[in-house]
């Protein structure tokens, strides 16, 4: 089953994605098509959602089938949609029909993300204070 | 394993075991802080930054308590704190920190602690010279940020100006401009609120606070747009290692203002243009500015924050503004923000 990762803070406003991963420092927002991508789950099969949204949106077909999945790869390879197993959660009912078809996209925002390393370790004194290598 | 709450517990005995020590009263957004201290130094280095709050007389009920001091100030030697894991933002996630959360930046000798159940922080720096000069410009604000947890407030890492009772934040990482705006508004005539770091009041709403009276400003920055200040920048003998600071209470007292109802959430960026323009951005846009770097430096807790700066970023309109070269077209451009959107 295909589930939004409970660990992150994801919020609409309006109609786009912000999701936040609080323990990381990663932010992302996710945009058009993808959104309603989110909206479906849980779901079982990622494919019956992408024809799903090909049958609402007949013109828009071969756009959908190439970008779609794509964008769905880019969650799972970010942690934002889990593949759990054994679990009680039930698929949800069909999707939302979008109205209309918008480019789905994944934007990353790492800006802070290099910065929470953590500190190596370092000599320290009988009171557990890091000494200074200069000291 | 030694639990976080003994080691909080056992500090604070070296406190409340002192015979005699110093109280200063605050009162910020409405609620009362007791300072105590029984060291001279760091009250002399920490006080003025908060100055500007200070109440005379004992109040009724406290808000919070602060006990702070260095090493010698106390009947015994603080151990540093014994788990492995914290990270370069003083947190470490592997310790439960639900009752007492702790700031620790390995690479320093000083200790941030909060037990949220006594509502009692701790501020320990080993010695006067291992006190970081950064802290004397903010002081206590990972206690502060930590007491917010149950508040229904919130720091802000921006600055904040007013005018005719409107305020906005200007937010956004370390180098965008939000220092240097709200610095050259205050010359230009607009109420000053902070720089870095305000109180984010969220009952009903949002209402801005003045935190610190401080401002720092960058020593090249200082050279090319605020050299007329450099009598007032109160760590001249420093300034090759540290920012100009300046206490802006004292420089600005009747522009220098506690509070003020915001109106919006502006974020600069520094452009390559005459001209500063305005435009208008998505509530997402405003969060993805104000929470990372706001969260950066507040790492605990963050889940609480990030509600809390998602409700700012939905309440108050959100602009993007560029910042051209031209100073008096700068002006012109808030000026016409608060003209055209916010009046």
């Amino acid at each position: 089953m295909f589930v939004l990762n409970p660990r992150l803070a994801a919020d609409v406003f309006d109609g786009e994605y912000i999701i936040a991963n609080l323990d990381t420092g990663l932010y992302y927002s996710v945009q058009g098509l993808a959104v309603s991508l989110l909206n479906a789950l849980p779901f079982e099969d990622e494919v019956r959602v992408v024809r799903f949204f090909c049958e609402a949106l007949p013109q828009d077909t071969a756009a959908i089938e190439t970008e779609l999945p794509s964008v769905f790869r880019q969650l799972l390879d970010e942690h934002i949609i889990l593949n759990v197993e054994g679990t009680d959660i039930t698929a949800a009912d069909q999707p939302d029909i979008p109205v209309r078809y918008e480019i789905p996209r994944l934007n990353r925002y790492a800006d802070m993300q290099d910065l929470l390393l953590l500190d190596p370790i370092h000599d320290v004194d009988e009171e557990g204070w890091v000494v200074q290598k200069d000291s | 394993m030694l639990l976080l709450t003994d080691y909080f517990s056992r500090l604070l005995s070296l406190f409340t075991a002192l015979p005699a020590y110093h109280t200063d009263c605050l009162s910020l957004a409405g609620r009362s802080v007791r300072l105590n201290t029984p060291s001279d130094i760091l009250r002399g280095r920490l006080l003025p930054a908060l100055s500007h709050l200070l109440v005379e007389g004992e109040p009724e009920t406290t808000g919070l308590t602060i006990w702070y001091a260095v090493d010698a100030d106390l009947p015994d030697r603080v151990t540093a704190p014994p788990w492995p894991g914290f990270n370069a933002q003083g947190f470490n996630a592997a310790l439960d920190q639900e009752a007492v959360q702790l700031f620790f930046q390995p690479w320093q000798r000083q200790l941030f602690l909060y037990s949220r159940q006594q509502r009692t922080g701790i501020y320990w720096v080993q010695t006067a010279a291992d006190l970081p000069w950064w802290e004397a410009s903010f002081p206590f604000r990972a206690l502060f940020h930590f007491w917010t947890r149950d508040l229904p407030a919130q720091l802000v890492h921006a600055g904040a100006v007013a005018k005719a009772g409107k305020s906005v934040l200007i937010t956004g990482p370390s180098g965008s401009g939000k220092s240097t705006s709200c610095l050259t508004l205050l010359r230009s005539g607009y109420q000053y609120l902070g720089d870095d770091y305000v109180w984010v009041e969220l009952t009903g709403h949002p209402v801005v606070y003045t935190l610190y009276q401080t401002a720092k400003v960058e020593p090249d920055n200082l050279k090319e747009r605020f050299s007329d200040w450099m009598p007032y920048v109160v760590n001249k003998e420093l300034l090759g290692q540290q920012k100009a600071i300046f206490y802006i209470r004292e420089l600005w007292e009747r522009s220098f203002i506690p509070a003020a109802a915001l109106s919006a959430v502006l974020l600069p960026r520094v452009t390559y243009q005459e001209r500063s323009l305005f435009e208008r951005i998505r509530p997402a846009q405003a969060l993805l500015a104000m929470a990372p770097t706001t969260l950066h430096h507040l790492p605990h807790h963050r889940q609480a924050a990030y509600r809390k700066l998602t409700q700012i970023s939905t309440v108050l309109p959100g602009f993007r503004w560029s910042l051209g070269s031209d100073p008096q077209l700068f002006e012109q451009s808030i000026d016409q923000l608060y003209s055209d959107e916010l009046s």
